[in-house]
């Protein structure tokens, strides 16, 4: 039930991401009609994989919020293992050859 | 229960609001408001209070805090030593060993006061897969979008402001070239 939980936290995260990215950077000349559709079509499908994999007593905003900050901690947790590959191309950057 | 954990989320939204709006458009015309907006909801994220959090948000603000403490110092210290790198034989030895000594504090409290081999991988590795599918989706839906028929309508002309300020760009570009 955690695996589920996770997948669809990391599936509405995703999906919100890109729903608020095409708000805050939208232009007159953005198609956004399918972009939106898409994400809205991905976001319901997580919340129902939401409330399957929660507690019956939750409520839908309680199992999307549950297995949203779920995800964000998994990602959160990935960010030292980024950062080491950061550090090595910081590396590469200073000691190149002229 | 009380609403606090609102602020918890929409101090990320605004963060993602502004990064988005930040990164937008061409470079000499990008939102002014973007990262101001970035920092404000990182601010709010921050300082927001537990209390309303339900447990898994608790755990990520925590994580989100205890991030912040070693990711600030390496975010600083990375743009330190990209500015010190050698670029074009011109070497900034200075700047390069502070940026290089930000960096190493950063790893310093990131191995001392933070956990990295503390987490669920899997945990990680599905979250990825999940942003990885929402990503082929997304690239779909593009694909999709990029397929329809142009509409027929005319692209109005230049506004009167619009045509001054390309003029001034050409001028300018021209004025540099010597010409």
């Amino acid at each position: 039930m955690e695996f589920l939980l996770t997948l669809s936290g990391s599936l509405m995260l995703g999906s919100l991401l890109v729903l608020i990215n095409i708000k805050a950077a939208y232009h007159p000349y953005h198609k956004t009609t399918p972009l939106v559709a898409s994400s809205l079509l991905i976001l319901g499908f997580g919340l129902y994989l939401s409330m399957i994999a929660s507690s019956e007593s939750d409520t839908a905003l309680t199992a999307m919020r549950q297995a949203t900050s779920l995800a964000v901690n998994a990602l959160l947790a990935t960010l030292p293992a980024f950062f080491a590959l950061v550090t090595l191309m910081m590396l590469r950057i200073s000691f190149r050859p002229q | 229960m009380t609403e606090w954990w609102l602020q918890w989320w929409i101090g990320l939204f605004l963060m993602v609001s502004g990064f988005s709006m930040g990164r937008m458009g061409p470079a000499f015309n990008r939102a002014k408001i973007g990262y101001p907006l970035a920092l404000f909801g990182l601010g709010l994220v921050f300082f927001s209070s537990d209390e309303g959090l339900i447990q898994n948000e608790q755990i990520a603000s925590e994580t989100m805090r205890q991030t912040l403490y070693w990711a600030v110092p390496g975010l600083i210290g990375c743009f330190i030593v990209a500015r010190g790198s050698p670029i074009y034989n011109v070497t900034r030895p200075p700047t390069l060993a502070i940026g290089w000594a930000v960096l190493l504090l950063s790893w310093y409290i990131l191995l001392t006061h933070y956990d990295p081999f503390g987490h669920d991988l899997i945990s990680s590795i599905i979250t990825i897969a999940g942003l990885i599918i929402v990503f082929i989706v997304h690239m779909f839906a593009i694909r999709l979008v990029e397929t329809l028929p142009r509409s027929d309508e005319t692209i109005p002309p230049l506004s009167e402001t619009e045509k001054t300020y390309v003029a001034s760009v050409l001028n300018r570009h021209l004025e540099n070239k010597g010409d």
